[in-house]
């Protein structure tokens, strides 16, 4: 630094600047223990594999499955409550599983 | 890297090695910069064990602040002077119980430096005297000559112009003289 040999104050600031007071060994320690606390705080660990996470990850992540979910819910409300386009579109209005089951259960 | 390879990075390169996880970055920049934050505390707070838990804190923060640093801003070491600042000034307000603006100048020529003073040292002399200045002058003055800084970083650290940084340096170095003058031939020196 630059110092004024005439500034009648420069014997006095030369004399605080040869005094300067230095850390202590206490005071690094406790600045570096502050330092690893803060790194351990701010590097998380990685997250741990499981085969949900496997099988997401190869779905393409979350934003897959609400999409694959939403699909499969539409196909089972459509499934169970058909809406009348549907039928038509399909030309069917009843289907019978099992022709012969109400002339069975008249017999008794 | 090794701690020799160190020496020549920027302290905010090593900022940014430090937020990487570069345990090593970290021993360098306390090595630089914790001595400049105690020798500052030091000064303003006239009080070693004080100074020393300012510094703590101060290296604390840079630490936290590691991984959001943003290059190009402001110097790390300025940084730090700042916030030895503020918790410096947090401290001298606690102990005074009033307000930074409340705190009266001090008369020109006051003799309680001479009246105070113990240790024929030229440096408690000039603590004892920087005790007594106001705290906006007393930072000015040491940040520009013990600290050695440039006007325009005391500037930064001090939130306000370059022209009000020369302003409190000069009034402050005024007191300080009117309150060393009379110890000057005492203390080995002549006018």
């Amino acid at each position: 630094m630059t110092t004024d040999q005439n500034d009648p104050l420069e014997g006095f600031f030369e004399a605080a600047r040869a005094k300067a007071p230095q850390p202590s060994g206490d005071l690094q320690v406790r600045i570096l223990a502050d330092a690893d606390a803060a790194l351990a705080a701010t590097v998380r660990p990685a997250p741990r594999r499981t085969l949900l996470r496997d099988v997401l990850q190869g779905l393409g992540g979350w934003p897959a499955m609400a999409g694959l979910v939403t699909a499969t819910m539409a196909g089972v409300w459509i499934g169970i409550s058909p809406p009348e386009m549907v039928e038509t579109l399909i030309g069917v209005q009843t289907v019978e599983y099992l022709p012969g089951f109400d002339a069975l259960l008249e017999e008794g | 890297m090794p701690l020799d390879a160190m020496s020549e990075v920027s302290d905010t390169g090593l900022l940014v090695r430090f937020a990487n996880g570069d345990r090593l970055a970290a021993v360098v920049l306390t090595q630089r910069l914790s001595p400049r934050a105690l020798g500052f505390a030091a000064r303003m707070l006239g009080d070693l064990a004080e100074a020393e838990d300012v510094t703590q804190e101060a290296m604390l923060r840079l630490w936290k602040i590691a991984p959001e640093w943003r290059q190009g801003e402001a110097e790390p070491a300025t940084w730090l002077y700042r916030v030895v600042r503020n918790l410096c000034t947090d401290r001298l307000r606690k102990a005074r119980g009033v307000g930074l603006d409340q705190i009266a100048e001090p008369e020109d020529g006051a003799p309680s430096v001479e009246a105070s003073l113990i240790a024929q040292d030229r440096a408690a002399a000039l603590q004892m005297a920087l005790n007594q200045l106001p705290d906006r002058q007393r930072e000015a003055v040491i940040l520009r000559h013990i600290e050695g800084l440039a006007n325009p970083e005391i500037a930064q650290i001090m939130e306000i112009s370059t022209e009000a940084v020369e302003s409190l340096t000069a009034r402050g170095k005024r007191a300080l003289g009117l309150a060393l003058s009379p110890k000057r031939e005492e203390l080995g020196y002549d006018d």
